[in-house]
């Protein structure tokens, strides 16, 4: 894969786009992992920007520093160095405090696992953000009812995460990011999971979602499906983004998608 | 709109520090749902508390039966001195005067006779045998058949010594045990036991050294009770904290403080700690109890714990105590390790 240079420039100064806002925008960004006397470098000056309601897909090969791209635009570490700005704000500059209050309401996170908690219900799941962003129970309870049934899981509010498929685990875990109404969602691998057809209803959902509610979405995937419908593709290799394309100027035929 | 120059900061506030309430009913759901395993956690403080208890309780009953095993110890004594000079009493006649209160050791000296089933206790005339020591065995005699056939004549409680030829009752000879044996003539053919013979340097330098034994004996075992009840509850904590360092991942993750799951783990653990320190510390005073109730019986327990209840409820609140302070202290370090985890670390999913 080649680097596209007259694409990097548009990642810094956008032209095209350059009327929309950027909910997330990434400078030079690394990161270094010390374990011992080994220094592993996980990014290597990544730069991104992000768009408030596009609908932005993540293609990388593992080991190529997507989770740690993924844990700086989702405000769960800091970089080495250079800027990661989240909603206009460099999260390097904040205190644990406001990282968290940050986390809680700027982001949505669905894991790859779901990462639901086992022994609370879906609603208590969905509630729990909103319990940590100091909403009241009930107006938490009433918001949470209404994201489980706008996710068609208005009949399992009760149930505990095990009862449920993974598709509906899902969507549970989905629901749980809307809480605080974040600016982003960010999903790791959310079909590598998924039979075909689920998988297709999750992309689906997405798009739903970002159509009703203006929500950001940032999908970690390399599912064709998924990619060939968003809005547009980043490529992360050896820490750094080297590729950023509208699915229309993408050959999906090439050997990198098979 | 979009900036060419990005604010560095914009007013981010705090995260809102949640009430306690929060933490309760997250800790309060965690428990009902993980019920077996929080029972086992709870039987680990429980255990703990109780062997701790035990222990101390023992203590306080050891101290109450302390006079009744003193008894114990003199009337032992005295029925050997007895029975060192009169051989084994079965089917043996005896014979007894006895007038005013007589001791406790006297009392049980005439309890363990009739239980080692003397064929007979002469009493001589005017010898009457008060309500505590009724022996089923005891027989009423004349003043000149009283000593007849006896293998031995007991003195006790304040009544005068009677003369050698009524003690020796027409035999050559008589064994005559009395609590004040010094007051008796030698006489021929009269052997005198004394009964009050005090223990001798030996014995008492025996029972200086096991009472030295035994102070260490407990001392030990108080130690080592405490040492069983830190491990155990420190166990138990860290299992139920290290397996739910995924849940505390994704809570951070949320936008949970640090604090509040340092809060979720204290408080669970207070949980734990009271409701083992409780059940741990009546289960243990009641087993003590138990193992104390049959050699000594219910009333000399019951005086026992009547000694020493002030101590058993200051041990009682203590034991509840040390299982909270304990559990706390065992919960502080994973709840610390949890609290400081990054929450990428959640993240544990390859991309």
């Amino acid at each position: 894969m080649t680097t596209d240079h007259t694409l990097f420039r548009n990642l810094v100064e956008p032209t095209e786009d350059g009327g929309r806002e950027r909910v997330i925008h990434a400078v030079d960004v690394h990161k270094v992992y010390r374990t011992g006397t080994q220094e592993t470098h996980a990014l290597r000056g990544a730069t991104l920007e992000i768009f408030r309601g596009e609908y932005l897909s993540i293609m990388g090969p593992s080991g190529s520093g997507k989770s740690t791209l993924f844990n700086m635009i989702g405000a769960l570490s800091k970089p080495t160095s250079g800027k990661v700005y989240i909603d206009q704000v460099d999260i390097a500059e904040l205190d644990p405090n406001e990282l968290a209050w940050l986390r809680c309401r700027k982001v949505g996170y669905v894991f790859q696992t779901y990462d639901l908690i086992q022994v609370m219900t879906c609603l208590e799941n969905v509630t729990l953000p909103m319990a940590f962003a100091g909403i009241e129970p009930e107006p938490a309870r009433e918001k949470g009812i209404e994201i489980l049934q706008l996710l068609g899981l208005g009949e399992r509010l009760l149930h505990k995460p095990a009862e449920l498929s993974g598709g509906q685990q899902q969507r549970v875990a989905i629901a749980r990011a809307l809480a605080n109404s974040p600016e982003v969602l960010l999903a790791d691998e959310p079909t590598a999971n998924l039979d075909q057809r689920t998988g297709q209803e999750m992309i689906d959902l997405f798009h739903e979602l970002k159509r009703r509610l203006g929500v950001t979405i940032v999908a970690a995937t390399h599912d064709l499906k998924m990619l060939m419908r968003s809005d547009r593709i980043l490529w992360i290799e050896d820490g750094r983004i080297v590729r950023d394309a509208r699915p229309s100027d993408v050959d999906f035929s090439a050997a990198e998608f098979h | 709109m979009s900036t060419m120059t990005e604010p560095t900061r914009n007013a981010i506030p705090a995260q809102p520090k949640l009430p306690l309430g929060v933490a309760v009913a997250i800790v309060r759901q965690g428990i009902r749902i993980r019920l077996g395993r929080s029972l086992v956690t709870l039987l680990g403080v429980t255990l703990g508390i109780a062997f701790l208890m035990t222990t101390l309780t023992a203590q306080v009953l050891r101290r109450g039966v302390a006079d009744e095993e003193a008894l114990r110890e003199v009337a032992n004594r005295r029925y050997a001195v007895l029975l060192s000079e009169t051989g084994p009493l079965l089917g043996k006649n005896l014979s007894l005067v006895a007038s005013g209160p007589l001791d406790d050791g006297e009392r049980r000296l005439l309890a363990r006779l009739s239980d080692e089933r003397v064929r007979e206790l002469r009493l001589r005339p005017g010898t009457v045998l008060s309500g505590e020591v009724v022996s089923p065995r005891a027989v009423q005699k004349t003043l000149d058949d009283w000593t007849r056939g006896s293998t031995a004549v007991l003195v006790l409680g304040n009544a005068p010594m009677p003369a050698a030829t009524e003690l020796l009752g027409g035999a050559s000879k008589q064994v005559v045990a009395s609590s004040r044996a010094a007051s008796v003539a030698p006489t021929d053919g009269l052997t005198v036991v004394g009964l009050n013979r005090p223990p001798s340097a030996e014995e008492q330098a025996l029972a200086r050294h096991e009472a030295e034994r035994e102070r260490f004996r407990t001392a030990w075992i108080v130690a080592v009770s405490l040492l069983v009840t830190v491990i155990g509850i420190a166990n138990s904590m860290l299992m139920s904290v290290t397996e739910r360092f995924r849940d505390i991942g994704t809570m951070r993750c949320l936008g949970a403080l640090s604090g509040f799951v340092r809060t979720l783990f204290l408080v669970e653990a207070a949980f734990m700690g009271v409701a083992g320190g409780v059940l741990g510390a009546v289960g243990g005073m009641l087993f003590a109890l138990g193992t104390y109730l049959l050699p000594y019986g219910g009333t000399l327990l019951l005086a026992a714990v009547g000694q020493g209840a002030g101590a058993l409820v200051l041990m009682l609140f203590g034991s509840v105590v040390a299982g909270v302070v304990l559990s706390l202290l065992a919960a502080l370090y994973p709840a610390a390790a949890a609290a400081r985890m990054v929450p990428a670390d959640a993240l544990r999913s390859t991309v």
